[in-house]
């Protein structure tokens, strides 16, 4: 353990000399310094990388290289580094390490990406292996999305490893089917939100990722839990997606009228509000806006939001009989504001909105 | 071949001679606007006090696109920094910080007053902004014109000069880069001189934003720029212009608007003698979000905000990213070489709407490979996640009530400190040194890219294709992504499309034989600029559905980069426009560490 610290404290030095010589020259850098910086970096990289691949050097070592190394880019030594992935005699930890090290590849090697799925899906697996694995499928889902979208196998696999055992590995699945709308995994945590115990994730994280890409169907459900649930976090998450369901928005707006309930709560409130109900927002706000007990976060909040709907001159008041109750609220807190943020954003509302009549 | 040549050019000057669009509406005509003080042409009498009303006039340089009057607001570009305006449109009074003008459709004047209410620290620090005030269109700034409030202005010489900044009398595209922007000098007492004057052009002493010159005639397109501190001029006696070149000195970038200067001094046997003219204008280029100034940071918020919250413009690049397959990202077995050209024009097309709502801003990059504590941070682009894994916001931040397609806030748990990078990201160097040909630099969609996108996303939207641009660092991720692309293309000198180590596939998507999808080929145009819709299928020959959002909003300016219907083609070399064989200043985009030539 300790020669693995030494060895990466020495390599981490390198590098790190490396980017302050960069980042101190960063903004007249040269071509030229950049080639230095690049050529290097692969003579570095060579060196570790003969570390990495000799099954002769100690695994610390080995460790120590690649998660300095963090990718291939010699590209002859491609093919070596997915012999060591694949090659079962090699410990799970430098098999992981070597699939890390092929993040690139994994966007343009089919076969790699299929094996990838399989040792996912194989509970046989050492964990190390799968979540090395599971780590690469949510690299595809930003870089390959193919490797999910038009393979059912992945999207097969995802949905048997959704209730794995492994947390690491149930959330990054779960994540990911939730991102493409998988209707599966969208269930699967409705029932689980629903049954207490039941619960694969946490509450709120399961709210968030069924508003990834939330269907209508599941507001229902998710309306119950968020006036029911006990788990703050549970609440606020619903409260986040749930504002462009009609029957939410009342309570979404009881929230923020709560003068007992969190600022957190109420600010999150005040954001769906205007999200959805933005023609009425202005008149929604209007009362909290004049009210000086009312917090100046969210008073800032609102007046900020109405400042940004009306700055076009399609919505600006044009003049003084076309200042509404929130116009006429904002030009009043210009003699009262007790926060100089507050009394900012009054000076920039009535300046934005040229209606220093 | 010689017909295409020939048709090909007629394009160009026929797209030059057109309008640009209004960048917030790219279907309506922006008013190309000029703006004199003192009734005249020339800037070495643009100067004020603040006792003394002086007439100015504005108008339409472009009338023919117009039927009816433009309303437009007068305004001081910014009433915390530098000199200070107020106006008045009878030159009586005390005068207002704001002033409703009516531009005359046909061309003609519209006049007004100005003068100081608070005195400036330097030559071109108080600007007058021109803002689109009619009721059926946006707030596109129109025109900013910079003057000095003093009691001691320069005297008036005997040579009266014109000086024009990228070659037009309007104000809206002073903006450089590191790429060589033409600009002429006229005589206009010409008949009061029998010989020519001879004069230098250079930065004025003490500003923030530095120039350098180029002599017409000594640049090469799409190879050189201007390198020298001043240029020579000889200004003819027959009221012709002269021309020469200008960019952003490479280091030296603006930090606001006309915080550059370039002024134009008679010599005298070779001596720099009286001041002819002086004009204000603004190195513009990407920066470093992370070392923004509190003031850059601010614009860059407010124009965002406003993009989102005010226009309703956002939305679109959600759903066309969304809805993007094969024209954006690498497929299992199938790469998308486009996905960096491609990537290129989507962020260029944000930018240059933010730049409809305030030009000097530019998209910041967010540099993952490295710690960026003021990005993360509540007062930018949004500290930790609270405990539902959602970005937390000081209240005043105008992200603070950030939205999108109904949902509230922005869901971001990123797996990394604030104070470190995050981890797993290839370095820099190791990006760089993938590979010095296309097909092998284009891995980095993995790592870094897929990597900077899953680490910072965690749960939340930038984990995923479907869902990554909801959250507004999106385009900072992906400037930084573009940033390696230019880090590599100058490291590798890979700036000649047509070059298949700096792009590949060459040609057109084959009626036969194809390897990658449409739209990846060099000369194919990109969805969905082009508009171009198909079964939504996975064959090769497919596009789309839908395509969200039209064609890709024209540059303000003579040289048009990179097109209506963008190809690869148009966005390798984003330092010049290859269809036209001038030199030019292509897309204008530049990095503040990423020279050119």
């Amino acid at each position: 353990m300790k020669a693995n610290s030494t060895y990466r404290i020495a390599l981490n030095g390198v590098v790190a000399c490396l980017l302050l010589f960069s980042s101190q020259l960063m903004a007249q850098r040269t071509r030229a310094q950049i080639q230095a910086e690049v050529a290097a970096y692969q003579e570095l990289s060579d060196k570790l990388m003969r570390v990495f691949l000799n099954p002769q050097a100690p695994e610390v070592r080995r460790l120590a290289a690649a998660d300095t190394l963090v990718i291939v880019t010699n590209q002859e030594l491609i093919p070596r580094v997915l012999a060591t992935f694949r090659n079962t005699k090699e410990s799970d930890t430098i098999r992981s390490r070597a699939l890390g090290l092929l993040d690139p590849q994994l966007v343009r090697d089919d076969r790699l990406a299929s094996e990838v799925v399989d040792l996912l899906g194989d509970v046989e697996q050492s964990p190390t292996l799968r979540r090395a694995s599971m780590k690469a499928v949510s690299l595809a889902a930003v870089a390959a999305p193919a490797m999910i979208q038009d393979a059912e196998k992945t999207f097969d696999v995802l949905r048997t490893v959704a209730q794995d055992k492994d947390l690491t590995i149930r959330r990054g699945a779960l994540r990911i089917l939730c991102a493409f709308g998988d209707d599966y995994a969208q269930q699967l945590l409705i029932d689980g939100l629903k049954e207490e115990n039941a619960d694969l994730l946490p509450d709120y994280e399961a709210v968030n990722l069924i508003g990834l890409d939330s269907h209508t169907d599941y507001y229902p459900d998710l309306l119950k839990i968020m006036q029911s649930t006990k788990d703050s976090r549970t609440r606020l998450a619903c409260v986040n997606i749930l504002g462009p369901y009609s029957e939410a928005q009342p309570v979404i707006l009881g929230y923020l009228n709560d003068a007992n309930a969190d600022l957190i709560l109420r600010r999150a409130a005040l954001v769906s509000t205007q999200a959805n109900q933005p023609a009425s927002f202005s008149e929604i706000t209007a009362g909290l806006v004049g009210d000086d007990s009312a917090p100046d976060a969210l008073r800032i909040m609102a007046i900020q939001t109405v400042m940004y709907q009306r700055r076009s001159p399609r919505v600006r008041p044009r003049n003084e009989g076309e200042l509404d109750q929130f116009d006429q609220n904002v030009r009043s807190l210009r003699s009262r504001a007790k926060s100089e943020a507050l009394g900012k954003v009054v000076e920039d509302y009535i300046n934005r909105l040229k209606i220093d009549f | 071949m010689e017909q295409l040549k020939i048709l090909g050019l007629l394009v160009i000057i026929l797209t030059s001679l057109g309008c640009p669009d209004n960048p917030l509406r790219p279907d309506e005509d922006l008013p190309l606007v000029e703006i004199q003080v003192n009734d005249t042409e020339q800037f070495i009498d643009d100067y004020v006090t603040t006792s003394t009303w002086v007439a100015c006039r504005a108008r339409i340089t472009n009338s023919r696109a117009f039927s009816s009057a433009v309303a437009s607001t007068l305004i001081n570009m910014d009433p915390s920094v530098g000199g200070q305006l107020v106006f008045s449109s009878t030159g009586s009074g005390s005068g207002t910080t704001s002033l409703n003008i009516s531009l005359p459709a046909d061309g003609s004047w519209a006049t007004f007053y100005v003068r100081g209410s608070s005195n400036s620290t330097r030559d071109k620090d108080a600007v007058i902004q021109l803002d689109e005030d009619r009721l059926s269109m946006d707030e596109a700034v129109l025109a900013r014109h910079a003057l000095m409030v003093t009691t001691a202005p320069l005297p008036v010489p005997a040579a009266e000069v014109s000086l024009s900044i990228a070659a037009s009398t309007t104000t809206i595209d002073d903006y450089a880069g590191w790429a060589p922007l033409s600009c002429t000098v006229r005589l206009l007492n010409h008949p009061s001189f029998n010989s020519p004057v001879t004069a230098r052009v250079r930065n004025l002493a003490g500003t923030t934003g530095q120039l350098v010159f180029a002599a017409d005639g000594s640049l090469t397109a799409h190879t050189t720029t201007a390198t020298n501190s001043f240029v020579d001029i000889t200004i003819p006696d027959d009221g012709s212009t002269v021309s020469f070149y200008v960019a952003g000195d490479y280091g030296s970038p603006s930090i606001r608007d006309k915080d550059a200067v370039l002024e134009v001094v008679e010599l005298n046997a070779g001596i720099p003698g009286t001041v002819l003219s002086r004009g204000g204008m603004m190195v513009r280029v990407r920066k470093n979000a992370n070392g923004l100034t509190p003031e850059e940071r601010e614009r860059f918020l407010d124009a965002y905000a406003a993009h989102n919250s005010t226009y309703d413009l956002y939305q679109v690049y959600q759903d066309i990213h969304a809805t993007a397959r094969y024209e954006a990202h690498s497929y299992s077995g199938v790469s998308s070489p486009a996905f960096l050209p491609w990537h290129r024009a989507f962020i260029l097309r944000l930018e240059r709407e933010l730049q409809g709502i305030d030009p000097s801003v530019t998209l910041p990059y967010w540099r993952f490979s490295l710690a960026a504590p003021n990005v993360f941070s509540d007062d930018f682009m949004g500290g930790p996640a609270d405990l539902t894994g959602y970005a937390t916001f000081d209240p005043t931040n105008p992200l603070s009530t950030w939205s999108i397609s109904g949902f509230a806030g922005i869901s971001r748990d990123p797996n990394f400190d604030p104070v470190d990078p995050p981890s797993g990201i290839a370095s820099e160097a190791a990006v760089l040194g993938l590979g010095s040909d296309y097909s092998s630099f284009l891995a980095m969609e993995g790592n870094p890219h897929g990597t900077a996108h899953v680490q910072t996303g965690g749960g939340g939207w930038l984990g995923a294709i479907s869902t990554a641009v909801r959250d507004p660092l999106f385009m900072m991720l992906h400037c930084n992504v573009d940033r390696l692309w230019a880090s590599w293309q100058w490291a590798n000198d890979r700036w000649d499309p047509n070059s298949t180590l700096a792009y590949s596939p060459a040609g057109t998507f084959p009626a036969a034989g194809a390897t990658v999808h449409i739209g990846n080929y060099l000369e194919d145009t990109m969805w969905p600029w082009n508009e171009s819709t198909g079964s939504g299928g996975s064959a090769l020959d497919e596009r789309p559905l839908t395509a969200p959002g039209g064609p890709f909003p024209q540059t303000q300016g003579a040289i048009l980069a990179p097109g209506a219907n963008p190809r690869p083609f148009d966005l390798v070399d984003y330092r010049s426009n290859r269809v036209s064989s001038a030199v030019n200043p292509g897309t204008k985009v530049s990095y503040d560490d990423v020279g050119e030539f």
